[in-house]
């Protein structure tokens, strides 16, 4: 009996200090590159979202999910990452079917240029699947995303490819090891900074337009997956300046929407709305808070035309209460912003959430 | 005493199970780089290589080289764009002077930067063999001999680790790009 005991307590011990160790190890994602910490941060939310944006940073610096509740009522999150390619979109979509089922979902399309995993891919792909729950579509997911160099184990036992992070702990892997502050509201990163676009090279032209079959085949199952839920399923493509969007990409968008039925919103041809001479924080890439602003009011109205499931929520009890604390950090973000800007011009320190709520 | 000795197996295996992971990257003193966990760059070519090299003003531009050589016997640029990478270190820089626009990456990872591509956008400059956009599809034959690859209208000549890509539309060049196949 003692034997079994002391077998018990060594597996006991093992495990706890295995989990231990994975934990200290893991990337925080509590300072740059902080938009690692995206995904994992839905799972702190309500689960109570008639709207889901998908995509990357052409979603989740560009559309303000505030100004959907204040001013048209429509409760959202983004689940955006950097660099999130169609197969990761997927992964998110499939992801959020485990915690809600939304009314609508509008998905970035931007991804469907980029054929099959880059080369470099491996970062995103980590900040992507790091932080999501262990389930049987993630590890799916994972693997048509791996870079060859990966492993399918490494995602399961992250612990497997931290060789020298001993070498590297700080004080921020104590700090958050129990806890993560938050590095966005509802998805949404702030920049309220201008960096104005400036000269843009002209786009080349390429031999053959086709998007890849991998990226193609990830929004047929997005389409599949949102019909088989009675979800309303909405393309989007950001007013973005570069990388360049081709006329014969937005053709076959086009194509597929009318196949299929789906609203398509196309903001590049936005042009009296976003001047990315001061709507931009970076030279055209990605919207600053007062071009997501505007966008956003831009968007809102035809979305609830086209998007007949997607209704004024304002007035019930339990959703104001939740968004008033939501647009209470949103404003004490945005202060924190402007008040760096005007003594440095740019921002740096309140790029974070924390930084600009402590 | 036994318990003792079943703790400290099992400390022992868990030290194992650290040890297997092996220490073979290289270290970074950032907090959470992400990027630190994989070591996947492009692959510079190495020296001496033969890359396609294009020439301008008597600067030779080679495809895959270091990028400060070059900046500085060419001068400045007309216009320049910078495309940092997103979320992470790395940045694409893209030079435009007289008649050309020049590419280059700063890899994520901390490798050595290099010359990615150049593009030929007007007439006023050419390849050293004499084609220049607007010349007739017949030149790139007599120029260049026999492609490695076709597709619509696009024609490739392999040398080292780069191409050289001329576009032809309605019989006539429209689109000149030496580029570093920087992939395997």
């Amino acid at each position: 009996m003692k034997r079994i005991l002391s077998i018990l307590l060594a597996f006991v011990f093992f495990c706890t200090a295995f989990w231990a160790v994975q934990r200290l190890l893991m990337p925080k994602y509590m300072s740059n590159p902080f938009e690692g910490a995206l995904t994992a941060e839905y799972y702190r939310s309500n689960f109570a979202h008639d709207l889901i944006i998908i995509g990357s940073c052409e979603v989740y610096s560009n559309i303000s999910p505030v100004v959907l509740w204040e001013e048209y009522g429509i409760p959202a999150f983004i689940r955006g990452n950097p660099q999130q390619l169609m197969w990761h979109s997927r992964a998110m979509l499939e992801d959020t079917l485990r915690h809600e089922t939304p009314r609508a979902v509008l998905l970035s399309i931007q991804a469907l240029m980029y054929p099959t995993p880059p080369h470099d891919g491996e970062p995103y792909n980590r900040m992507v699947f790091d932080g999501m729950r262990l389930s049987l579509p993630m590890l799916r997911n994972v693997r048509e995303s791996m870079t060859p160099e990966e492993s399918m184990l490494s995602y399961v036992f992250p612990l497997l490819r931290f060789h020298s992070r001993w070498q590297e702990l700080n004080h921020e892997d104590l700090q958050f090891f129990w806890r993560r502050d938050p590095v966005s509201i509802n998805g949404f990163v702030m920049r309220a900074d201008v960096l104005p676009s400036g000269w843009i090279p002209p786009p080349a032209m390429l031999p053959d337009y086709s998007f890849g079959q991998q990226a193609i085949d990830a929004l047929y199952d997005m389409l599949a997956i949102t019909q088989e839920h009675g979800i309303e399923l909405i393309l989007f493509k950001a007013p973005s300046l570069l990388p360049h969007w081709h006329n014969e990409w937005d053709a076959w968008v086009v194509d597929f929407a009318e196949q299929h039925g789906l609203p398509y919103f196309n903001a590049i041809t936005s042009t009296d709305t976003i001047d990315h001479q001061y709507h931009t924080f970076n030279g055209g890439l990605n919207l600053n808070l007062a071009g997501a602003e505007r966008l956003t009011r831009y968007l809102a109205p035809w979305l609830m035309d086209n998007a007949p499931s997607l209704t004024d929520r304002r007035g019930e009890p339990a959703l104001d209460a939740h968004w008033q604390q939501l647009a209470t950090q949103y404003r004490a973000w945005q202060a924190a912003q402007e008040a760096e800007i005007a003594e440095t011009g740019r921002v740096y320190h309140s790029i974070l959430l924390r930084n600009a709520l402590s | 005493m036994k318990k003792i000795t079943a703790l400290v197996l099992a400390a022992a295996l868990l030290g194992i199970t650290l040890a297997a992971c092996g220490d073979t990257t290289t270290t970074n003193n950032d907090d959470n780089d992400v990027t630190r966990t994989t070591q996947v760059a492009p692959t510079p070519a190495p020296t001496g290589e033969a890359n396609h090299t294009f020439m301008f003003n008597n600067v030779e531009i080679t495809m895959g080289a270091l990028p400060d050589p070059v900046l500085a016997a060419l001068g400045p640029a007309l216009d320049e764009m910078r495309e940092p990478n997103c979320a992470i270190e790395g940045e694409d820089v893209t030079l435009r002077f007289p008649g050309m626009i020049l590419n280059l990456t700063y890899p994520a990872d901390g490798t050595a930067p290099f010359i990615v591509s150049v593009s030929l956008i007007d007439d006023s400059v050419g390849t050293p063999e004499g084609l220049y956009i607007g010349a007739p599809a017949a030149d790139i034959a007599r120029l260049y001999g026999q492609y490695d690859r076709e597709v619509n209208g696009f024609y490739y000549f392999n040398q080292g680790r780069s191409t050289l890509e001329i576009a032809v539309r309605d019989g006539v060049v429209v689109q000149i790009i030496y580029q570093y196949l920087f992939l395997d």
